[in-house]
């Protein structure tokens, strides 16, 4: 190996002890000036004390105002009852600023006392700073796409993702949850489907640090929870901020990890004044929203009799088990027994936060407890901690920030989600026998019991840290220099154990009770020097930024079977099994980065962003490694023009920007040809077999963005609307190619020279309708269209996606049969015959093309408050097309499995006009045959899945000061997906690809405390 | 002028610290940082076959992987769907993918055909890497080389007499390449043929003459010339059948038939040329514990048809098939292996024995019309299983009489009933009389739905 740890590592502590030594060697290098400049001033006047109180228009003191000696680095803050006082110039200005209120400049003219009362900002365009990632922008000036999420936002939602708190309320952003399980997995678009076959995660990073994208839960558990996902080990009550960076003027300065956007998740952070201690209490309930009608045993045993009539067959114990061996007149309602019960949830949240003007804190813990609609005790539990500190040195130029969140969760379910078997017969026997062990039917062993993935235990402990320390120094004005590093560990230990009382008796003289672990270790650093600089002169502003990233991520597994237990008691702990098999996964991935900012403001009208990266990654072969990225992005604020200055545009700004962004969301290692070891000996000898297929000459995938928008404000920013357009065009597509078996593999990692192109609209209004003393209405909405189109596969018709895809339509495209009718004649589903050959073919046939993308998808938001009492509704709509559910039990109506109460419309007799064919029990039977066809080519398969979902309500009550002393509780009553418009008959609209747990209905109470 | 020379002053004393950092991140910006080394539980390839045992190791992966699952192409599968299609065995599943193999209504969507394909390749890849890794690697001994050669070229070539047979015309694989591979063609059945041909010719002196292995679990130069001896029966290259049969059954320091019946398929039996060892822990042959039947069938039982094909007295319908009473109904089931699990290890999984050479040597003998050597042949299976000897004369009843004598030896093994259904073009008519909806296309196996779409070059076989 060419790689040398030792002169990686120099030249590592070369970086740090230069960045460390630096500001010292400059300082003395530099000394002269600043020395100057200091002694100019403090001869040059005359200084006194100036102290007062700053209230707001109620009256009510306001703890930790910014005050400022304008021109100057001195300043303070307000203590807990609104006083302050500081030195200042005789003929000095003080600038009072605070987050959500106008800032007031005051000149002192010698005066010692000066009151304040601030004002509330309608809109905070000017003042809120937008986390860009490497550096914060003003809202009004930004020239990149970004839209963010509060804490406001994210408490009034009973949710403990952050996915989950984002769903519609991010235009562009296409968030679906594919599983009500807690900690089940989401399905997330950044202005849709970049990549063919690569990862279209978006970059997550959290305060400063990246997250990785792979869920480190392994497969074990991955038919419960649908995979995971990776932000689950976020406390979403510590989340201060989440914001979303789309176009190329955001996500350049990421490089090749931000062509699917990128999600930046900030923490909350302590405040000054006086201690403050939060506590929220919440207690609810949740259940599946909507059942399916479902046959009873009468129609069932009815189907399954006339399926058998109509193919000429007559039951045998072999093929009709159900109406041989079985009760007809038992009836269970799967649905109810399954996954009809009541998932309870128990959330508290606390933290202490505080701190003076040179160091503030933020210490938090909180605790969350989920159970779910299971039969059986499961539960998932959350326990976060976090801790924030902030410090500042005497002169303000040196700054340390240290960020520490810690998440340890631990997630009992079922080993399997139960959703999947509500399509049992309704006849089957009864679960448990007469002595209350499970029953298997009789002559044991001929029914399934979906019981026994009860006593199957899959337990998921995940632990995952991540911490950020920032320090930075102010060299010299508006110069500063900083280090940002990032540690972070993922630990998941899971295991399934099959007991024996799970096991068929039939079989528990061979399957033995077992036990199935996985442990994983993430470890990742990174480390970011860099330096700003900003720099005045007269009306041009010039902001700089460059900075260095390194980073390595190393993920460790071990899986282990074991089996021969003593006893089932011990079936968690792997030392007490007699046989175990381990083998082991292991990767290396490193991350090296240069990255800069230019920001050029001309007379706060006219700005224009540089920003680029080039980056390595060891992804990629050698040759292959490094690849350049960046964008420029310019706006121009024309309602700062002099000839806008008056009438009621308060903000108009045009926005543009271009530039390239990549991917490199493959595996590791692509590139080497490797050998691994079997699971077993063969005559004593352990085994190797190769890996993967290798390919050492992939390179980067690209994706060029394109955008323009504008955003106005209309009277005093009341209205506020803007509008997106983008283009992103993404070449050079990575993908895991799909291959024929005759290779051996089923994929090799590979560039295509495809081309896709997303085109969208975003349009967002926030409006404040009323705002009066005691009420206030005010809307938020957006709503997003998206397209995407296949532009370019050069000889894509001999290529592996030449069935799937068609340049000029969309990557969510299912080619189809196209569905005429049920044949009055024959009762079959018919299909049409596009190349008359007489027959429905493979692939001539696929002629009707169907899109499964949204059409368009977004949300509103409506904020009523009056007095103390505060209304949030906010509705989610999605227009898209589904699976309809007459297909999704995967058996044809006739056969062994309960069906939609919709097959009872079913062809007859000759002359039935119908939609639904005629049943079959045989695999046989011509309308078998056309069952197939629909099941996995006709586009009868897909239904309207649009909907209309009330995603939360929440109503909160802030209870006044005076009733209990000083004391103001809030106390609040919410819910989530409490009601769903749609004609979409299955379980849930949201996500219809797979029989899984729909998100929950869930109603919670709860007590929010300041004191 | 005093706040432009400052501002000078800072934007110089900026650069300069820009810079200097600057050309230090560039520096360190080499590839250096970005190098990882191979992961630490996989091994890289080119060192693999640079030594015996990482090199033996790559070849025993192989078996391993055969009988590792417990429904793999080598391992069970072949026998349960080729029995299910054929008229060897009924389907208890209700399991769609499964069920349609018993009544001949293949999707090219069923899972369970698509591992039927992808299972074979995926080992005819790993033979493939084994001998170009050997060819290009020097230092190995030169017998040992040529052994691991000779037994990657088998598995090779057996790989494609399976599918050649379920699937028709497919494409012959011989290299690693994924470029070639991935868009190879179908090649014609003769062309197929002829490839397994001269790749077990090949084998055949670079394997051994005895066994490296414990027991018969790799195979030697006989394995070779038991499958290749098949193959010409396939061929009806009957000279050569005979030619390499009569080499196989004189090698009696190896082989010869057991005289009880229980112990054919037993771990040391004297009439195996090529079994596989059970790898999984507890476990002895698959087939014993997924066909031995404790109460209703869940999978599978044997069907009517092979329970009819008995005479009376036959032996084999003693000992290898059992029975078992539920209620009032009675159900059969194949019983060649009679343990339904363990930790002691007395079966193997046979995949070549002695019965079958003497069969194809009976079979080349007749078509050859040497009626009194096939006679001969032929009756000493017959007699083993407690049979007197065949008395006919006519070729024609001397060949009806083999067929049938295969139906009953080796039943629900390797789908051997489905593959002399189909090369003695008797499958329409026998198994349209039993398999409602049957149709002549039946004769293959759909090719499995993802390697259309994956290579455009394949076409579908008519009928689906």
């Amino acid at each position: 190996m060419k790689n040398s740890p030792i002169n990686t590592g120099k030249g590592l502590l070369y970086v740090l002890v230069m960045l460390f030594a630096t500001p010292i060697f400059s300082n003395a290098l530099t000394s002269k000036v600043w020395f100057c400049s200091k002694t100019v001033k403090v001869t040059a006047f005359q200084q006194s004390e100036v102290h007062g109180s700053i209230t707001d228009v109620n009256g009510i003191p306001l703890a930790g105002v910014s005050i400022m000696v304008k021109g100057t680095q001195k300043g303070t803050t307000s203590d807990f009852d609104g006083n302050y006082s500081l030195l200042a110039d005789n003929n000095g200005v003080l600038v009072y600023s605070f987050i959500s209120f106008k800032t007031r400049e005051i000149p002192v003219y010698g005066s010692n006392e000066i009151n304040v009362v601030l004002e509330t900002d309608i809109t905070t365009l000017d003042t809120v700073e937008i986390n860009a990632g490497y550096y914060t922008v003003k809202e009004k000036e930004r020239t990149g796409n970004i839209s963010r999420i509060t804490a406001k936002d994210i408490e009034k939602q009973p949710v403990s993702n952050p996915l989950a708190a984002m769903q519609g309320r991010i235009p562009g952003v296409y968030i679906q949850q594919q599983s009500g399980v807690p900690g089940g997995s989401f399905n997330i678009q950044v202005r849709g489907r970049n990549s063919i076959a690569s990862g279209n995660e978006p970059l997550y990073i959290v305060n400063g640090v990246p997250i990785n994208t792979e869920v480190i839960t392994s497969n074990i558990g991955k038919s419960i929870t649908g995979g995971g996902n990776p932000l689950s080990g976020i406390d979403l009550n510590d989340v201060e901020s989440i914001e979303v960076l789309k176009d190329a003027d955001a996500t350049a300065i990421y490089g090749s990890r931000g062509a699917n956007g990128v999600i930046l998740i900030t923490t909350k952070k302590g405040h000054v004044g006086m201690t403050r201690f939060d506590l929220d209490i919440q207690t609810g309930m949740g259940s599946v929203a909507n059942k399916l009608e479902l046959l009873n045993s009468q129609q069932y045993v009815m189907m399954r009799e006339e399926a058998f009539a109509n193919d000429g067959i007559s039951p045998t114990t072999a093929n009709a088990r159900d109406l041989l061996l079985w009760d007809p007149n038992r009836y269970t309602d799967w649905q109810g027994e399954l996954i009809g019960g009541t998932a309870y949830l128990t959330n508290l949240q606390g933290a202490v936060s505080g701190g003076s003007e040179l160091t503030s804190f933020r210490i938090g813990g909180g605790l969350r407890e989920e159970t779910t609609v299971f039969p059986g005790n499961f539960n998932y539990q959350k326990a976060s901690g976090h801790v924030n500190l902030n410090h500042y040195s005497e002169d303000k130029r040196f700054q340390v920030r240290f960020l520490g969140n810690y998440v340890s969760e631990v997630n009992g379910l079922p080993s399997q989600d139960l959703t999947s078997f509500i399509f049992l017969p309704p006849v089957t026997p009864k679960v448990f026998d007469d002595n209350g062990d499970l029953n298997w039917g009789p002559e044991g062993g001929t029914f399934e019991n979906p019981y026994a993935y009860l006593l199957t235990n899959y337990v998921a402990k995940t632990k995952t840290f991540i911490s950020n320390m920032l320090l930075s120094y102010v060299l010299l004005k508006g110069l500063e220099i900083k280090v940002g590093t990032g540690y972070t560990t993922a630990d998941a230990q899971e295991v399934r154990t099959t007991p024996s009382d799970a096991i068929n008796p039939a079989y528990l003289t061979f399957l033995k009770p077992e036990s199935n672990f996985y442990d994983n270790h993430t470890k990742s650093w990174i480390l970011e020097p860099q330096i700003d600089y900003k720099l005045n002169v007269g009306k041009h502003v010039f902001n700089a930024l460059i900075g260095a990233t390194f980073q390595q991520n190393t993920v460790e597994g071990q899986y282990t079977y074991a089996t021969d237990f003593a006893s089932d008691l011990l079936l968690e702990d792997v030392s007490s099994a007699n046989t175990t098999r381990v083998s082991a996964n292991y990767t290396d991935y490193k991350y090296q980065a240069v990255f800069g900012r230019l920001n050029y403001t001309y007379g706060d009208r006219y700005i224009v962003n540089l920003t680029g990266r080039r980056d390595g990654s060891s992804r990629f072969g050698p040759g292959n490694r490094f690849a350049n990225f960046g964008a420029i992005g310019t706006a121009w604020i024309f309602s700062n023009e002099p000839f806008l200055k008056e009438g009621i545009l308060s903000l108009g700004k045009l926005r543009a920007s271009y530039g390239t962004t990549g991917n490199d969301q493959i595996g590791d290692y692509r590139y080497l040809d490797t050998y691994t070891a079997t699971d077993y000996p063969y005559q004593g000898i352990t085994g190797l077999h190769p890996t993967r297929l290798f390919n050492p000459v992939y390179g980067w995938e690209t994706n060029k963005k394109l955008e323009a928008a504008i955003d106005l404000g209309f009277i005093k920013n009341r209205i506020q609307f803007s509008a997106s357009w983008y283009r992103n065009r993404s070449s050079n597509q990575l993908v895991g190619y799909p291959l024929p078996s005759s290779t051996g593999f089923s994929s090799i990692q590979n560039n295509l020279a495809a081309k896709v192109e997303n085109t969208g609209i975003e349009l967002e209004l926030n409006t404040i309708n009323i705002d009066t003393d005691n009420f206030k209405w005010t809307i938020s909405a957006n709503i997003s269209f998206p397209n995407n189109e296949l532009l370019e596969y050069p000889d894509l018709e001999n290529s592996s996606y030449a069935q799937i895809y068609e340049v000029g339509k969309s990557l969510g495209l299912e080619r189809s049969f196209h569905f005429m009718d049920v044949n009055p004649q024959t009762g079959v589903y018919m299909f049409g015959d596009v190349d008359s050959d007489g027959a429905i073919g493979y692939p001539n046939d696929l002629q009707s093309l169907i899109s499964l993308d949204p059409d368009f998808y977004g949300g509103i938001g409506n904020t009523f408050s009056y007095k103390g009492f505060q209304l949030v509704m906010f509705l989610q709509f999605v227009k898209q097309l589904g699976y309809d559910p007459l297909f999704s039990s995967g058996t044809a109506p006739g056969r062994t499995g309960n069906q939609p109460i919709e097959v009872l419309n079913r062809w007859q007799q000759v002359g039935d006009n119908t939609s639904i064919q005629q049943f079959t029990q045989s695999t046989a039977s011509d309308a078998y045959t056309e069952y197939a066809n629909s099941y996995y080519y006709g586009d009868n398969r897909f239904t309207d899945a649009s909907f209309v979902r009330l995603k939360t309500v929440s109503l909160t009550y802030q209870v006044p000061k005076g009733i209990l002393g000083n004391l103001s509780p809030e106390i609040y009553v919410q819910g989530q997906n409490l009601l769903t418009i749609t004609s979409y008959k299955g379980l849930d609209p949201e996500y219809s690809g797979s029989l899984s747990l729909p998100p929950l209905r869930m109603v919670t109470a709860g007590l929010r405390l300041t004191f | 002028m005093k706040t432009i020379d400052k501002i000078y002053d800072n934007a110089l004393c900026m650069g300069t610290y820009c810079c200097s950092i600057l050309m230090l991140l560039i520096l360190v910006s080499c590839e250096d940082f970005i190098e990882v080394e191979a992961p630490k539980n996989e091994l890289v390839g080119t060192v693999v076959f640079t030594d015996t045992k990482t090199a033996e190791a790559a070849l025993s992966g192989i078996y391993s992987q055969m009988t590792e699952g417990f429904d793999g192409f080598a391992n069970y599968r072949t026998t349960l769907l080729a029995g299910l299609y054929s008229d060897e065995l009924d389907d208890y599943s209700g399991n769609t993918d499964i069920v349609s193999f018993h009544e001949n209504s293949l999707n090219p969507n069923n899972s369970n055909l698509l591992n039927l394909w992808q299972e074979p390749y995926k080992y005819i890849y790993q033979a493939n890497s084994v001998i170009e890794g050997l060819e290009n690697t020097r230092g190995l001994d030169a017998d040992i080389k040529q052994q691991f050669i000779g037994e990657a070229l088998f598995i090779r070539a057996f790989c494609h007499f399976y599918l050649v047979n379920f699937f028709g015309d497919i494409p012959y694989i011989v290299t690693t390449d994924y470029i070639k591979n991935s868009s190879a063609v179908r090649q014609p059945n003769d062309e197929i043929y002829s490839k397994i041909v001269a790749d077990l010719k090949e084998a055949i002196p670079l394997l051994p003459d005895f066994y490296v292995s414990d027991g018969r679990a790799r195979p030697n130069t006989y394995a070779a010339q038991a499958l290749l001896a098949r193959v010409y029966l396939y061929l009806e290259d009957w000279e050569n059948a005979h030619l390499l049969t009569t080499s196989v059954i004189g090698t009696t320091e190896h082989f010869e038939l057991e005289t009880n019946l229980d112990q054919v398929f037993l771990k040391d039996s004297r009439e195996a040329i090529w079994q596989l060892q059970p790898v999984i822990d507890g476990l002895n042959t698959v087939e014993g514990f997924a066909f031995i039947l404790y109460g209703v069938p869940r999978n599978s039982a044997l069907s009517s048809n092979v329970l009819d094909a008995f005479d009376d007295g036959d032996l084999r319908k003693e000992s290898w098939i059992g029975t078992i009473t539920s209620d009032s109904d009675t159900y059969f089931y194949p019983y060649k292996y009679q343990v339904f699990f363990g930790s002691d290890l007395t079966e193997y999984y046979m995949v070549l024995r002695l019965a079958e050479q003497y069969l194809i040597r009976a079979e080349a003998s007749a078509q050859l019309n040497n009626i009194e050597a096939a006679k001969a042949d032929l009756n000493v299976i017959r007699n083993r299983a407690g049979l007197g000897d065949f008395l006919g004369n006519s070729k024609a009843e001397l060949l009806e009489a083999i067929y049938k004598e295969r139906q009953r030896e080796l039943f629900a093994e390797w789908g051997h009933r489905w593959f002399d259904l189909k090369r003695t073009g008797k499958a329409d008519a026998v198994l349209s009389v039993l398999k409602p909806g049957w149709q002549s296309t039946d004769t293959l196996f759909p090719i499995p739905q993802s390697e259309l779409q994956n290579n455009p070059k394949i076409s579908q076989n008519p009928g689906y």
